[in-house]
């Protein structure tokens, strides 16, 4: 076996790509934590701002504040979506991450003595590229259509802006 | 190994050179750029003329297949080991150039131009020189210093 490669040895070379990359996984879960916190806090902010002007401006016959729900529907589905779409991107990369660690955890155990694949693992790592922030895939806007669940941003967002325009359009004749 | 590299392909980027302008190094290098269509064919003709390997392209998913060639062949020399570590480190840098990612910018792709590129160049001179590839070497060299210049020269635009 060449000195590249010895069965059940692992250099300190190695541990450290490989503590790079949990701590990348680290990183990346606590981002999907906080994406799917801030979308959730930035739906029920919606729907709660969205259910105060409809309410007021339907009881008051106050056209202006209905239409302001509409705004605020729209405005809402955006963040929303942004969140959304941000969401299903790094969960990607914490697979893609978590399969990087099973091809180590192969390389420690069924393939410790197969020197090729142990070569390909190290040189896997050695390609990881570092970095939940910057290898995230640019979010442009036509993205935002591609957001999930679909109900809530094809159906649920787009019946609260129609709701709202319908009472402002009914309190304004 | 006279046509290792074909000469014509130093043309492609000293054209490139002559063109770049201020605004071209904020933007991401596209793939059809004279500094990736030079290094795109530098490699494959490296690839396939001097290591005798598949071809591959400047992509994040072929930057493990040069660390292996890398740890496989510790016999190399140091020029072509080091201009398989720079086709390595242009491979993870691939995305961030496409701007497809948060990790490109002005500042990565204004250091590909004024850095990366000449780097890789006077490599390949290293490289050619250790070779007795002389002609190579001096292209090389020439583009390096050319595309540099060109690179920093824009800083008055």
């Amino acid at each position: 076996m060449s000195s590249e490669v010895r069965k059940g040895t692992i250099d300190a070379h190695e541990e450290a790509l490989v503590d790079l990359v949990k701590l990348d996984y680290d990183a990346t879960l606590r981002t999907i934590t906080g994406v799917v916190a801030t979308g959730a806090a930035i739906r029920a902010a919606g729907f709660a701002a969205w259910g105060a002007l409809l309410g007021f401006g339907v009881r008051d016959g106050a056209w202006s504040l209905s239409a302001l729900g509409a705004v605020i529907a729209v405005l809402f589905a955006y963040a929303d979506a942004h969140h959304a779409e941000l969401y299903r991107r790094t969960p990607r990369r914490a697979v893609a991450l978590e399969r990087l660690l099973d091809r180590y955890a192969d390389r420690l155990g069924i393939d410790a003595e197969d020197e090729d694949a142990v070569l390909a693992t190290v040189a896997e790592l050695e390609a990881h590229r570092f970095g939940v922030y910057r290898t995230l895939p640019r979010l442009r806007r036509r993205d935002l259509w591609k957001a999930r669940p679909v109900p809530v941003f094809r159906v649920l967002y787009p019946a609260l802006f129609a709701m709202a325009v319908t009472a402002a359009l009914i309190s304004a004749l | 190994m006279s046509d290792a590299v074909a000469l014509e392909l130093f043309d492609v980027l000293d054209e490139a050179a002559q063109e770049l302008t201020a605004e071209q190094q904020k933007k991401p290098v596209s793939a059809t750029s004279g500094a990736r269509v030079f290094l795109e064919n530098f490699y494959a003709q490296f690839f396939v003329n001097v290591l005798r390997v598949e071809p591959a392209g400047i992509s994040f998913a072929n930057a493990s297949a040069a660390g292996l060639l890398l740890r496989k062949n510790r016999s190399w020399g140091e020029p072509r080991r080091k201009l398989l570590r720079d086709f390595h480190r242009l491979c993870k840098l691939e995305p961030n150039l496409r701007g497809g990612d948060y990790g490109g910018g002005r500042s990565v792709y204004r250091d590909f131009h004024r850095t990366v590129v000449p780097t890789v160049l006077r490599d390949i001179a290293v490289w050619a020189e250790s070779e007795g590839l002389s002609r190579i070497a001096m292209r090389a060299r020439d583009s390096a210093d050319n595309y540099e210049a060109a690179a920093k020269g824009t800083d008055d635009e």
